[in-house]
């Protein structure tokens, strides 16, 4: 086999990765501090590929306007939902059931929404660059270095948001100990919303950075959805850096995996890589042992 | 008017009662301790007074407001800081972050750096470990830590739920001295313990709580006195 092949796989993994690592931090953001599970995550996706596709495929605002407007929209659009579906769920008990229920109901009233008002057409964007970088053979479009840039610096930004910054502490001091978090101040219902909120801006993210290489369309949420599972289980469910690093493993072992099968065993990759960490490791490749 | 005064408190966690009628009242610069077995409600009584359980009835003022309907989060800014039992730190937090969530819900935000090495004066330990992840500390450098935390938002009132809890006796003796530091620089004192020697010896006055209601209260000197107080709970 090339080497140019080799490499290019690595990085093209890498790429991949990367837009698994930001739709699967916005889960893991969820997990840790609510400690639920989001079905939803993969609509906001959805809405906002949409989003981005009416903006600039159909509008022809520019791609950096289209992406801030999906982006901003998913944001308050995942703020609506919290307070409408999940909220007044969270002080109930067997919320931690109830509120997998409700989730799961959003996704499907959305998705079937925008069956209703879109059609089940694919919709294609145009790449926001054209051209290909070409380094000793190997080529990459710059559209995936885009992807890839882009995802560095809302990793580190959402890094720097959650280390330095008062929200970030507060946001933290929720996930670890919501009780004394409210006694020192932390008013843990509005970092709630404000975490659906942040979470779906992420998976809006990612959509807007890949609905030029997927196509559009109602469904287009389910696979990241399964995927983003995939890398917060592999990672320790809750850990930020888990999730950037299992983004990454998976988008490597999948594109690995496609030079010896074909494209449709991508998905069965991800799950076997699922099965056994879940046999071997079932807190996760860098999340820590529950202890009760 | 008392600093704080509970006024007739019965809560329930789900239908089961767990406090019964409770009266209870704090002064200005005063170290009351509340004693009584495990389960009596000790826990219950603070995390009534704090707001993480909503009273049935009764009130609770502080400073003459009445709080028993405030969410728990409002009562940091009013002045009161719950320690609470266990410690609650944020172990994958460092000393210094979790220092900082002291100052967090208050007026204190704007002089936290200058807080920090305040209260850092009294725990010279946690100086030293600023950076170190609050997880990885001994039991008795916790209990500094959720005190010193609690101070970093310069309460009025400071709670304490079973600050001896799983200590050394050299380490609940520095613990309790700490304590007493405290109370000279102005803050009032609710000493929740099991620990009731220690309790009694730190405060002035005492409640003593068995099955969710206040049997006994009185100045600690009627405590040390009484005979079934000291058979029951001071094994002597």
């Amino acid at each position: 086999m090339p080497i140019q092949l080799i490499i290019a796989q690595i990085v093209n993994g890498v790429i991949v990765g990367s837009m698994y690592a930001l739709f699967a931090s916005g889960l893991t953001l969820i997990w840790g501090t609510m400690k639920m599970l989001n079905f939803a995550h993969g609509e906001f996706f959805m809405l906002a590929g949409y989003l981005v596709y009416f903006c600039y495929a159909v509008l022809g605002i520019n791609p950096a306007w289209s992406t801030l407007i999906a982006v901003a929209t998913v944001f308050l659009l995942g703020i609506i939902v919290e307070r409408v579906v999940i909220h007044h769920l969270l002080s109930r008990p067997v919320w931690q059931l109830t509120t997998i229920v409700a989730t799961l109901g959003a996704s499907i009233f959305l998705q079937n929404l925008a069956l209703h008002v879109w059609g089940a057409d694919f919709q294609n964007v145009p790449y926001f660059i054209g051209g290909v970088l070409s380094i000793h053979g190997v080529r990459i479009a710059y559209q995936r270095l885009l992807i890839l840039g882009v995802s560095c610096a809302s990793i580190a930004t959402l890094w720097f948001v959650l280390k330095y910054t008062r929200f970030g502490l507060a946001l933290r001091a929720t996930a670890q100990d919501a009780d004394a978090a409210q006694l020192y101040g932390v008013n843990i219902l509005s970092i709630y919303t404000l975490t659906f909120g942040f979470s779906a801006a992420l998976a809006a993210l990612s959509a807007a950075m890949l609905a030029p290489i997927t196509a559009v369309n109602p469904y287009m949420g389910l696979s990241p959805l399964l995927k983003g599972f995939v890398v917060v289980i592999l990672g320790g469910l809750g850990s930020f850096g888990g999730a950037i690093l299992g983004g990454i493993l998976l988008g490597i072992a999948e594109s690995f995996g496609v030079l010896f099968s074909s494209t449709e065993w991508s998905d069965v990759i991800a799950f076997t890589l699922l099965v056994l960490v879940i046999w071997i490791r079932p807190w996760g490749l860098f999340g820590v042992e529950e202890r009760s | 008017m008392p600093l704080l005064s509970v006024e007739s408190i019965s809560s329930y966690y789900g239908d089961a009662q767990v406090l019964t009628d409770i009266n209870l009242e704090i002064e200005d610069n005063e170290i009351v301790a509340v004693i009584g077995p495990n389960g009596a409600g000790k826990t219950s009584m603070l995390r009534t007074v704090s707001g993480l359980l909503r009273p049935r009835s009764g009130s609770i003022r502080f400073q003459g407001k009445a709080i028993e309907r405030l969410p728990a989060h409002a009562l940091i800014g009013l002045g009161i800081a719950h320690v609470p039992e266990g410690r609650h730190l944020f172990p994958q937090m460092t000393i210094r972050e979790n220092l900082l969530m002291g100052s967090y819900g208050t007026s204190t935000w704007k002089d936290r750096a200058a807080l920090i090495d305040e209260v850092c004066t009294i725990f010279p330990r946690l100086q030293e470990r600023i950076g170190q992840l609050a997880g990885t500390l001994s039991g008795g450098e916790r209990q500094m830590l959720a005190t010193a935390r609690a101070l970093m938002a310069r309460p009025r009132l400071l709670m304490l739920d079973e600050p001896s809890l799983g200590l050394a006796p050299k380490i609940i003796e520095t613990v309790h001295s700490i304590i007493r530091t405290i109370n000279q620089q102005g803050v009032a004192v609710l000493l929740v313990e099991q620990n009731a020697q220690m309790a009694l010896k730190a405060a002035a006055r005492a409640y003593l709580l068995e099955n969710g209601a206040i049997v006994k209260f009185g100045s600690t000197v009627d405590f040390l006195a009484d005979q079934s107080v000291r058979r029951s709970y001071l094994g002597i």
